[in-house]
């Protein structure tokens, strides 16, 4: 008897892995870098974030969460943001996701509203806008929002170049 | 916009759990925070009744900034009827609940009535929901945290009481994120009385402002050129501990039960020896400084201690040991107490101790014996229970009035009015009592150019003073931000879509204290309460710049009648018709 | 020669071009008379005069005309809003 090796994928999850990866040796690898210890917890880049993408302030819908907070054993700061994992990209399927490189885009027009992305999201930044589409993190193309308003220059952006 | 509309209404006698309109005639005339929460007190009670019944309320305000971008606005204004005094009593306290209470959808919450049996509160959105609150009694703030936060998850905000609320201490405090606290009067002892053990909230909604990109400019810029300079940035840099050597330096460190104003161990707990502790700063939220040292002092994990603590739980009390005073910080904070109150009480007993008029077991400079106060305090034990009364009862039954720092039975905090006359008058007229919040002239007058030792032209900077920080509680702008009022015209204005001119800020500011003082009338405070403990009037200092100063009676009483006239308010101290018509009250 | 400790505080050590004024004792100063002003100090520390809340010699208080000699420490405050 044949004994069954690895997993079944079907062609068109296998036509998307070869995508993005073809699409990941095309470009840099931005990221946001957060330096712990200058970190207040002030959520000011939260807020900027919902205010600019989402016309709202709402920390809910920022592509950013600051994790600042007190526990019985100490305090903990920290950051969840896009790290270009780009399981939302292999997940949506509608394909309205793509990474163009150096930053994920999403197609509005094809996106259903069905949230997949939201949940696949380990990072918790993904989430669905007021018109009930995806909002997905962008980097601000490139230019960080919430870089510009941390008071104290605790975040900044990362680039590799490949 | 900004404003939810929604008022959250608590009864813990009935269990009812409520929503109901804002009152939007009111919000133009008191906006939110301090005097939103001050007008629907003063409408809701009567005068007279008993602070630590079902009839007084706990109304938790925020104000139109918050949840919005303005930096420094994360702050929540309660309000409530003091058990410490008798009087209207708001406290300020930081961290992230207002924020998490507006982000639920509600401008405001109040709190009815008295549960018969513990419980806690908890928000989520439109899911208000009474617990039980058994397994959490009698336990501190820290676990208490802990355990709600396990239950309902990490990004929940939590206010809560520790024992010291629990057991109706006269100076207890509600507590938030561990270290923050709303800290006077006696607050959390309300909380206490209605077995309301805490509060928890989470929300999700969005918070909207009529013209977003100007505010977002505005924001920008002002955090860049206002917010981050010299005038504000100490508190970034150092925190509060930046006071103590300011004030030691003029002479108003309060020393030894206010026995002088310079304290010869300042430098071991001044801010530098808290910057070698290398401290992680901490902001509230949206808070653009971020004036919170968490540090470590030997085995001691804390965020602080404040200047307020060091002052009166440190040089008052005649302990120079840092590590001490941040152990008895630390667990202040975790059984709920006040430690400007405590610190006080305690050099009191220290000084009756050593005077021999009464044995309270403590001397000053007593570690070991002051590191055990808070514990006997907090649950009225051995001679805790008699130092749990306050200072001003504590006068009452073993005599030393003179000598009992308090003003209507709120302990003085940290800065002596002999070296500063107008704080003088600030303690004397301020709304809850001896406190520094409402007025600060000793910004102008220690620490500044004015003449300290002079009554000319300080009923007015009193005034001014206390109007400025009544309309800024409103509007809810946490006190370290030094902006103007044509600052603050311009933000409102943005946020709400509607013109609101600096003259009607300064009226609104007016009226809010004018609302405040009313409170008091009704009950029963006069011209006589507005006055401050013999050892000002009598006891020079010794050391420092005012060696040798008091606060000379005739010279007070003289800056009290120019203060009442400059207010518009009769020699009783009661704001006259003719005045509250002015204010369209 | 006049040498002097000097000690700024919150952040007026940004406009100082001393090294360490902003730390523990804080940092020596040298000016080449017998005695120099409160004033001076500031002017030759960059620190302008609106920033100053008040100065201190020797832990206590003093005017910004205060002449200052040989050893003395001095600590400069900033503007502060509340605490």
């Amino acid at each position: 008897m044949k004994h069954k090796v690895g997993v079944d994928i079907n062609n068109k999850q296998k036509d998307r892995a070869v995508a993005v990866m073809l699409s990941r040796e095309g470009g840099g690898n931005m990221k946001l870098i957060l330096d712990s210890e200058k970190c207040t917890g002030c959520k000011l880049c939260e807020l900027a974030c919902s205010a600019k993408h989402q016309g709202v302030f709402n920390p809910k819908k920022a592509h950013l969460k600051i994790i600042d907070q007190y526990t019985e054993t100490g305090r903990e700061t920290r950051l969840k943001s896009c790290t270009l994992c780009l399981k939302c990209v292999e997940t949506c399927p509608v394909e309205a996701i793509t990474f163009n490189g150096k930053w994920l885009v999403i197609d509005d027009g094809l996106c259903t509203g069905c949230g997949d992305c939201v949940d696949v999201c380990p990072e918790g930044v993904v989430f669905l806008n007021s018109e009930g589409t995806a909002a997905i993190p962008n980097f601000c193309e490139g230019n960080p929002y919430c870089v510009e308003w941390c008071p104290h220059e605790a975040i900044h952006k990362e680039e590799d170049v490949a | 916009m900004s404003y939810r509309w929604e008022v959250l209404r608590v009864n813990l006698s009935t269990g009812s759990v409520a929503k109901e309109p804002l009152n939007k005639s009111w919000t133009e005339k008191y906006f939110g925070g301090r005097g939103l929460g001050a007008k629907y007190l003063y409408e809701e009670l009567e005068g007279g009744i008993d602070p630590l019944s079902a009839d007084n309320e706990l109304i938790l305000a925020t104000g139109p900034f918050t949840g919005t971008i303005v930096p420094c606005s994360g702050k929540l204004a309660i309000t409530t009827k003091s058990p410490a005094t008798g009087m209207i009593l708001d406290c300020s306290i930081g961290g992230c609940f207002a924020p998490q209470l507006k982000f639920a959808g509600y401008d405001m919450l109040i709190i009815e009535g008295q549960a018969e049996k513990p419980v806690y509160l908890s928000i989520d959105n439109e899911k208000v929901e009474i617990h039980d609150a058994s397994h959490l009694w009698s336990k501190g703030i820290f676990e208490t945290e802990s355990q709600l936060h396990e239950e309902h998850g990490m990004g929940a905000v939590v206010l809560s009481i520790g024992p010291a609320g629990e057991n109706l201490i006269r100076f207890a405090c509600i507590g938030s994120e561990y270290y923050r606290q709303a800290g006077r009067g006696g607050i959390g002892s309300v909380m206490g009385s209605k077995r309301l053990k805490a509060v928890v909230c989470s929300g999700g909604k969005d918070v909207t402002v009529f013209d977003m990109p100007r505010l977002l400019e505005l924001a920008k810029k002002a955090i860049r050129e206002d917010v981050l300079t010299d005038t504000n940035l100490w508190a970034h840099v150092e925190g509060t501990p930046s006071i103590v050597e300011m004030s030691n330096s003029s002479g108003v460190f309060p020393t030894r039960n206010y026995q002088d104003g310079v304290f010869a161990g300042a430098q071991k707990i001044n801010a530098d020896s808290i910057q070698k502790l290398r401290p992680h700063k901490k902001a509230c939220f949206a808070c653009a400084l971020g004036c919170g040292n968490y540090l470590c002092v030997e085995d001691i994990t804390v965020e602080g201690p404040e200047y307020e603590t060091l002052a009166l739980a440190g040089a008052n009390c005649g302990v120079d040991d840092l590590r001490a005073i941040a152990k008895f910080n630390a667990d202040c904070d975790d059984l709920g107490m006040d430690t400007i109150s405590l610190g006080n009480v305690l050099g009191f007993a220290m000084e009756m101790t050593e005077r021999g008029m009464k044995d309270f077991g403590i001397r000053f400079g007593d570690v070991e014996t002051y590191l055990k106060m808070p514990r006997l305090v907090a649950y009225r034990k051995g001679v805790g229970k008699e130092l749990s009364r306050g200072v001003k009862q504590l006068a009452k039954t073993y005599g030393g009035a003179e000598f009992a720092m308090q003003v209507k039975g709120l302990e003085l905090p940290g800065y002596d009015p002999r070296g500063s006359w107008a704080m003088g008058l600030a303690y004397a007229t301020a709304s809850r009592g001896g406190c520094h919040m409402s007025a600060w002239p000793v910004a102008d007058e220690a620490f500044g150019d004015l003449d300290p030792f002079t009554i000319e032209g300080k009923a007015q900077l009193v005034i001014t003073g206390q109007h400025y920080n009544a309309i800024k509680f409103s509007l809810i702008l946490c006190d370290f931000w030094a902006l103007s009022m044509d600052t603050m015209s311009e933000m409102v204005s943005c946020v709400l879509g509607r013109e609101v001119p600096t003259a009607n800020l300064e009226k609104a500011g007016e009226r809010v204290w004018n609302l405040l003082r009313l409170f008091n009338v009704r009950e029963g405070f006069k011209v006589a309460d507005d006055s401050l403990p013999a050892r000002i009037f009598k006891d020079p200092l010794k050391s420092g710049t005012p060696a040798g100063r008091v606060l000379p009676r005739e010279q007070f009483d003289s800056m009290l009648r120019e203060y009442y006239q400059l207010c518009g308010w009769d020699s009783e101290g009661v704001p006259t018709p003719e005045k509250l018509k002015e204010l369209e009250m | 020669m006049v040498v002097v400790w000097v000690r700024t505080y919150g952040a007026l050590s940004s406009h100082s071009i001393e090294e360490g004024v902003d730390k523990g004792d804080g940092a020596p100063v040298a000016f080449p008379r017998k005695r120099v002003k409160v004033r001076e100090i500031l002017a030759r520390l960059h620190i302008p005069e609106e920033a100053v809340a008040f100065v201190a010699i020797n832990g206590v208080k003093c005017t910004k005309d205060a002449w200052v000699t040989d050893g003395d420490k001095i600590a400069i405050f900033p503007l502060v809003a509340g605490g």
